[in-house]
């Protein structure tokens, strides 16, 4: 099998998976004990209208596929019902929200990345020593603090003790998003996003600190690096040139695995924080059994996750010429 | 004319974590000339390997390390790390057993090879990757097979580019570990054959490890046979072939299935002694036919009984005649 | 070409793990994994003080003493949470529904992904294919929110949560497992055994998870660490049981409450603390185990210290052996 035809697998695979979550979404609340309608009006604020509107929405007179095929028109024309909350679209929310997100947990990632394979580096480099203790305790630590817990810490000391940064955010902070230009509402669009971004970044350094160290330290015991240390190269010369290229494989498909983690972390971290993402927007509608909004938000998420890894398989694509099957 | 390579009493031991240390190489010495071929042959374990790591300096953390090994009259072992790294690959370089994974899976062939030119910095920029496909057509490999990957090549072919990344520097000494291991008994004589001649025509030393006799009575000249550790015999192939002066030696050779003859396969009972633990006596007695009491309890020392030719084995001690039967030193079954 | 460097010879090491008794073997760990060792002290020390909770805390930790936030003093030692309610006995409590929900969770999760990763690595083909594509779907699903979702739609409750912390569990079980059940099966004494004519269930039991068994062991101690995780978010979101004290929950409290803009450390620290002891123990446990019997992770050809080289003991007096006289004798 060519190469192009792995990335294709991959790429299938994504789009299957992408419809049996929208599936089983759909499903999910139709499986409900009890009937739908009642279930789905449990809500506190229902009013009548809500009700005809919901028994329209979801078209719970019809059989099943009917509706599930009905699902599936709105779903491809972008029509995500509305929110019972606030009477907004479920797309206007979600869009909303996701801006917010996404900057967070990419400064989030990427400073835990980089930090992780550094300490991970630093430990397979120093192996045997106490830097490499340190170094390892430290990740292991920081991997087992729960991260609702972390964000309360935090909030804790920044907010609580030292009173460095504000609590919790109205969302007007990031409203330099639709005015780029203006640097107090960057400044204050970065105050805000700071401490859950550290947040997100020390738990994840932990992970990843293992990960790699790991990773180098099963390639450091290959053939082939037994080779380099005979051909008369430097250990910098065959940790930069051998190890790292061939350690970080396994990294990368252990980093993809770790999106899920992410996805569940954010969602803990943006409600200790009440920051208006993504993962708030999933809290509080669970909280309220906004049943709209909570499949958007969970299809959305899953959808995330799921583009990552597809993002994650075509690096580890690019990254290895042994791929063939 | 003085050896190329000089193994002196190199002994090589590992620390373990429950303690006690294990010895794999006791005390081994040995001298190659150019253009020599050495056969070094033994059982699994007996540490021949470990020798070749050792010469090298390509041990673990845990090793201790004892001897002195001497390339073209400079000794390696004791100097600075500094010094020893850039011996290798440049006085010595070595073929591994299963070279198919020497290679590193990421970078193409032709770039590991001018990596080790480079680095040392005898060949480099465009005469490094002119001497690239000039070593694989030497190793019967085309030139343009360089811009490839390892895992393209076949199990042979990567035997034959890690034989040639080994040739890059003109090293004097060329350390074989197992070179066929692995390959099937077509490319095993092609392999071979490439050796013989490589040697030959760059003047090389060659010391091949191996528990294969056969391969050995044909492709070198020498032999030194080692068992538990130590070299228990060494000498000219067909002298030992002929003319065996320790039990183990002959043992070996009656192993060797004959193709044209009836007789039995005969095995050797028994397994080799554990290296963690002090041996005894000599290290070969609970297995030799021809033991006697003081086998048990005095260590042989290598003496010569011939023209270059050196054994270790108390039969071969004119002192301890009388213990030994009436029948000649050499027994046939 | 590594087993070359490391000695002692293969059939001497075989005997020797086969004989060691598991006494000396826990002895061993212990002295070359410390963390492995207080991970398991401090684990069953946390587990005990749990489970006897219904003698050994203090008060019901239901019951309320005052209207806010009142730190700690020595009737209540580790203070009151904004409902008034004594800390150290919620702490107690809560860590006993934490690990009971871990626990069970990991057995359903365990027993689910053994099963599966048997089915998929012992009978390959059709039924691997079948499994593997399965598994690889539910990898690619971001666990936790799917939890939550199940969770927020079923409803409430101590074993609903147990289970469907459980059903989403076993798939990184399932890979291993099945890893190890193909290498398994391809060893010379399981093919033996069917060539001899052994039935499936005979071999499967006695070759082939003996040979699993560590294994499982190892992903049991770190499914549990995952679990008590996944409790401490789903009842940090409120779709724990409302009838009963969690570590999750204490943590949804102190939130709720603001504990942390107030500075009532007293009533967040511990809980957190408490999980983060837990899981921090049992994947010291579990690394400990992994790296046992992961012995390529022993290996590594970089290393800052160098082998030990004997000093030359090289003197001008010749030695007088018999080898060198013979030596010079010969032509």
């Amino acid at each position: 099998m060519s190469r192009s035809d792995w990335l294709f697998r991959r790429l299938v695979r994504a789009l299957v998976t992408t419809f049996v979550i929208v599936t089983f979404n759909f499903f999910l609340f139709r499986v409900m004990p009890g009937d739908a309608v009642s279930n789905l009006s449990r809500i506190p604020h229902a009013t009548p209208q809500l009700k005809a509107e919901i028994a329209a929405q979801f078209g719970l007179d019809q059989p099943v596929w009917h509706q599930y095929i009905s699902y599936l028109q709105q779903l491809a024309q972008g029509n995500l019902g509305l929110s019972y909350q606030d009477q907004q679209s479920v797309v206007s929310n979600l869009w909303q929200a996701i801006t917010h997100s996404v900057p967070m947990v990419a400064l989030g990632t990427v400073l835990s990345v980089v930090f992780g394979i550094a300490s991970g580096l630093w430990a397979a480099w120093r192996r045997g020593t106490v830097q490499e203790k340190l170094s390892t305790s430290s990740a292991m630590f920081f991997y087992s603090l729960p991260t609702q817990f972390l964000g309360m810490i935090l909030i804790l000391i920044f907010v609580g003790w030292l009173g460095w940064f504000p609590s919790g955010g109205t969302g007007n902070e990031f409203d330099f998003l639709n005015d780029p230009s203006s640097a107090d509402q960057m400044a204050s669009g970065l105050r805000a996003m700071f401490l859950p971004a550290l947040t997100l970044a020390l738990i994840l350094y932990g992970q990843y600190t293992l990960i790699v160290r790991s990773g180098l330290l099963e390639t450091l015991g290959e053939d082939y690096i037994l080779t380099a240390k005979a051909k008369g190269l430097s250990d910098r010369r065959i940790m930069m040139k051998h190890a790292f290229r061939n350690g970080m494989l396994p990294v990368v498909t252990l980093v993809a695995l770790s999106f899920g983690f992410i996805a569940a972390g954010t969602i803990l971290i943006e409600d200790v924080f009440s920051y208006p993402g993504l993962g708030l927007l999933l809290a509080d509608a669970i909280r309220a059994r906004d049943y709209p909004l909570l499949q958007g938000a969970f299809l959305l998420i899953t959808i995330c996750v799921i583009v990552a890894n597809l993002l994650a398989d075509l690096l580890y694509f690019r990254l290895d010429p042994r791929i063939t099957t | 004319m003085s050896a190329m390579l000089e193994v002196d009493d190199l002994s090589i031991a590992f620390r373990t974590e429950e303690g006690p240390q294990v010895e794999a190489v006791r005390g081994v010495s040995f001298s190659v000339n150019r253009g020599e071929r050495l056969g070094l042959v033994g059982e699994s374990g007996c540490g021949k390997s470990t020798t070749l790591f050792g010469i090298m300096g390509l041990l673990p953390n845990t090793a201790v390390v004892g001897g002195t090994v001497t390339i073209d009259g400079r000794e390696i072992l004791h100097g600075t790390q500094e010094e020893l790294r850039a011996a290798r690959w440049a006085d010595v370089a070595m073929v591994f057993q299963g070279a198919m994974n020497a290679f590193n899976p990421v970078k193409t062939i032709g770039w590991q090879i001018v990596e080790a030119m480079e680095v040392k910095g005898k060949y480099s920029g465009a005469q490094a990757r002119q001497r690239v496909g000039e070593l694989l057509e030497l190793v019967g490999i085309p030139a343009e097979r360089a811009q490839r990957f390892p895992h393209e090549f076949s199990g042979g072919m990567r035997q034959r580019a890690a034989l040639a990344m080994a040739l890059a520097n003109d090293p004097k000494v060329l350390l074989a570990d197992e070179p066929t291991t692995a390959l099937d008994v077509m490319v095993q004589a092609q392999i071979l054959d490439l050796l013989e001649r490589l040697t030959d025509e760059l003047e090389l030393a060659l010391v091949l490890v191996t528990h294969d006799l056969p391969m050995v009575t044909e492709t070198c000249r020498r032999a030194a046979i080692m068992y538990a550790g130590k070299i228990v015999e060494e000498g000219p192939t067909d002298i030992l072939y002929a003319d065996p002066r320790h039990p183990y030696t002959r043992l070996l050779f009656e192993a060797m299935p004959e193709i044209l003859d009836d007789r039995e396969v005969a095995s050797i009972p028994g397994t080799p002694p554990r290296m963690d633990r002090e041996i005894v006596g000599c290290s070969f007695a609970p297995r030799c036919p021809s033991a006697v009491a003081v086998c048990g309890t005095r260590e042989p020392q290598i003496r010569v009984v011939g023209t270059r030719h050196e054994a270790a084995c108390h039969r071969n001690d004119p002192d301890l005649a009388e213990q030994f039967s009436a029948s000649a030193v050499t027994e046939s079954t | 070409m590594t087993q070359m460097v490391l000695a002692p010879t293969p059939d001497d090491a075989a005997q020797e793990t086969s004989k060691q008794s598991p006494v000396r073997w826990a002895l061993q760990q212990a002295r070359s994994n410390p963390g492995a060792v207080v991970g398991a002290v401090v684990f069953t020390a946390l587990m005990v003080l749990a489970f006897a909770s219904p003698w050994l805390a203090p008060y019901n930790p239901d019951e309320s003493f005052s209207n806010g936030y009142q730190a700690p003093s020595t009737a209540h030692w580790l203070g009151l949470d904004d409902g008034g309610n004594d800390i150290l006995s919620q702490l107690m409590f809560g860590t006993r529904t934490s690990l009971l929900v871990g626990f069970g969770a990991s057995f359903l999760a365990i027993a689910i992904g053994v099963v599966l990763g048997l089915a998929a690595g012992y009978w390959g083909r059709r039924t691997d294919a079948g499994i593997s594509s399965v598994t690889d779907f539910f990898l690619v699903i971001p666990e936790v929110p799917l939890m939550m979702v199940i969770a927020a739609v079923w409803g409430q409750g101590l074993w609903k949560m147990t289970l469907i912390i459980g059903i989403l569990l076993w798939t990184w079980t399932v890979r291993v497992i099945r890893a190890q059940v193909m290498s398994v099966k391809e060893r010379v004494y399981v093919r033996r055994s069917r060539a001899l004519g052994g039935t499936d269930w005979w071999i499967i039991t006695r070759h082939v998870l003996p040979q699993v068994a560590p294994l499982i062991i190892v992903n049991f101690v770190l499914t549990v660490a995952v679990a008590i995780f996944d409790e401490s978010a789903l009842s940090f979101l409120g779709l724990g049981d409302p009838r009963v004290i969690s570590l999750g929950r204490i943590l949804d409290n102190a939130n709720q409450g603001g504990a942390a803009t107030l500075g009532a450390w007293w009533a967040l620290i511990p809980a957190g603390a408490v999980i983060a002891i837990l899981i921090l123990s049992l994947t010291l446990m579990g690394q400990a185990v992994e790296d046992a019997l992961n012995p390529r992770l022993k290996v590594s050809y970089l290393s800052r210290k160098h082998f030990l080289l004997i000093p030359n003991r090289r003197s001008n007096v010749p030695d007088p052996t018999p080898t060198e006289l013979t030596r010079s004798e010969a032509a």
